[in-house]
């Protein structure tokens, strides 16, 4: 009979948590959660048209990469590198020889303008050029 | 587990889905996949750290470059808006989209600028058309020799249907004059140093104004992730993706070609045929990556599939025209010498994927090893060399299979 009243407390419970307005009854723990579908920060406006609805949306978006191995010249690839993109971009790659690796740090310098003192790019393509490819 | 990130229900399907992928691999974590590129490195995180997105074959951080996990176009013609790849080329990127203040402009060779917000857009005509989004270099970790740059296996794709407004009706709010040559697109993005050339792209005016040019608001029934281009995108049905600019904020209309670098100077691509070259080869003329070209996929098997002596195996794919319809999928079990006609799934429209299927009959020991390839509408075929060009762009040779009967 007491596990029968238990039973009958847990639907009862059950019933007015999930029931639409009766929703609102019910204790904090259940509340929604910030609406994952706008993000965190989302501004409030939203614009309507013939049903359909865009909502503002405010979210952060991860900002921390993987680390670069250590070894003679990490320091200054990572402190020439890391700015415009994470060290997946390098670590990534496959083999590529000294040749193709002055070539990718040119066109960094070149062409996406990253400030790179020349006299750090030999030892950028060393190190570079040295990083052992994971299987 | 994943970055002390809660998962998601999709996340949950999309690891569990990713384990049951690699658990053939000998010593493969449960948050990690393998991927096929000879000389590697074969090893990426799955990762659920990013808004709006399930498990994702994390490329890169930031700018973000997320790779859909293969599996997943196995479920369906549809890519989830949640698995749907993602790429940018810069790092300052709004993570905030206000749609109070969110303006598009649309000026250059016209008689009436304009700076139209959502509402504005919203009220246009609607129209939706379903189409493949391919990365130009899609593929490019499959390239031999290798070539730096991006190292997707074949992932950088996906299908949506696309809701939005005909570009064709936005330009013509402003009116082009006489004499425009071509529109070019900017988004909110931005590069991080100052003077590095800003990511735009640009259609001839024709092409802009065929009114299959899109910029969709919606993907498959919902508004854009940010990741994928919120608030619209631009839709360029059976081009490749370098031209969907997410994010659209600037329609500028020009009078004389653009020159600016992302048009000029990157994603050309040989003008040879299948944009096939020699490595080390030089002086040959280049164009602008523009039409993508057909191709097909085993998407209920791998390498890691095991199939039973003699039997049936079931086969099932997707295909895609390229810049037309599928006309046939067909797939063969003796290396190109015969091949037979795969069934085609339903037809979402000429630019989407079409689901094929297709029984083989497995042989008594060994290895059965299935080759795929899709004719489009256009008579044009896949084809049974892979091409080779320093871009890596546009590869779409037959994709194979080798199956282990046990």
């Amino acid at each position: 009979m007491d596990s029968l009243l238990k039973v009958a407390a847990a639907v009862a419970f059950v019933s007015v948590t999930s029931i639409g307005p009766w929703a609102a009854l019910v204790p904090s723990a259940y509340s929604q959660p910030v609406d994952a579908k706008v993000g965190p920060t989302a501004p409030k406006a939203s614009v309507e048209a013939a049903g359909i609805r865009l909502r503002s949306v405010g979210f952060e978006l991860p900002t921390e990469g993987r680390d670069l191995p250590t070894g003679p010249g990490a320091d200054v690839t990572a402190a020439n590198c890391v700015a415009c993109h994470t060290p997946g971009m390098i670590l990534n790659q496959p083999a590529l020889t000294r040749l193709e690796w002055t070539g990718e740090v040119t066109k960094m310098v070149k062409v996406y303008k990253a400030p790179v003192d020349a006299a750090d790019i030999p030892a950028i393509v060393t190190y570079l050029a040295g990083l052992k490819v994971a299987p | 587990m994943h970055d002390g990130m809660t998962l998601g229900r999709r996340g949950l399907i999309g690891g569990a889905a990713a384990l049951g992928g690699i658990l053939a691999a000998a010593g493969a974590r449960a948050d990690t996949v393998t991927l096929r590129l000879n000389g590697g490195p074969e090893q990426r995180s799955l990762t659920t750290a990013f808004p709006q997105k399930g498990s994702m074959i994390l490329q890169r951080t930031r700018p973000p470059l997320l790779e859909t996990p293969f599996e997943v176009f196995d479920q369906g013609v549809f890519t989830p808006n949640d698995r749907f790849f993602v790429r940018w080329h810069w790092a300052v990127i709004p993570e905030q989209v206000d749609l109070a203040t969110f303006r598009c402009a649309v000026r250059g060779h016209v008689n009436q600028p304009q700076s139209l917000s959502m509402a504005d857009i919203l009220a246009l005509p609607r129209v939706e058309m379903a189409a493949v989004n391919q990365c130009s270099g899609n593929s490019r970790g499959l390239f031999q020799p290798r070539i730096a740059g991006g190292q997707w296996e074949n992932g950088a794709m996906g299908n949506a249907k696309w809701i939005g407004v005909r570009l064709r009706d936005v330009l013509d709010r402003a009116g082009v004059k006489s004499g425009a040559v071509a529109v070019r697109f900017n988004g909110l993005d931005e590069p991080v140093v100052d003077g590095a050339p800003d990511f735009m792209k640009s259609l001839a005016i024709d092409h802009a104004r065929d009114g299959e040019v899109m910029l969709a608001y919606q993907m498959n029934g919902e508004q854009l992730p940010l990741l994928n281009g919120f608030p619209m995108r631009l839709i360029v049905p059976g081009w490749y993706s370098t031209y969907w600019v997410k994010m659209v904020s600037d329609i500028e209309v020009l009078d004389t070609p653009d020159d600016s670098f992302w048009m000029k100077n990157a994603y050309l691509i040989p003008a040879t045929p299948h944009a096939d070259v020699k490595p080390g080869q030089t002086g040959f003329p280049t164009e602008p990556i523009n039409r993508m070209v057909p191709r097909s996929f085993f998407t209920n098997v791998t390498a890691a599939t095991k199939v039973k002596p003699s039997a049936p195996v079931p086969l099932r794919g997707i295909a895609m025209g390229g810049d037309c319809g599928v006309a046939a999928v067909d797939v063969s079990t003796d290396g190109g010498a015969t091949w037979g006609p795969a069934v085609l799934g339903r037809d979402e429209g000429a630019y989407s994927f079409r689901q094929w299927t297709m029984q083989v009959a497995a042989p008594a020991s060994g290895t059965l090893t299935a080759l795929v390839r899709c004719t489009n509408t256009k008579q044009v075929a896949q084809p049974m060399e892979a091409n080779w060009n320093g871009g890596g762009f546009m590869r779409n040779v037959v994709e194979r299979v080798n199956l282990n009967i046990a």
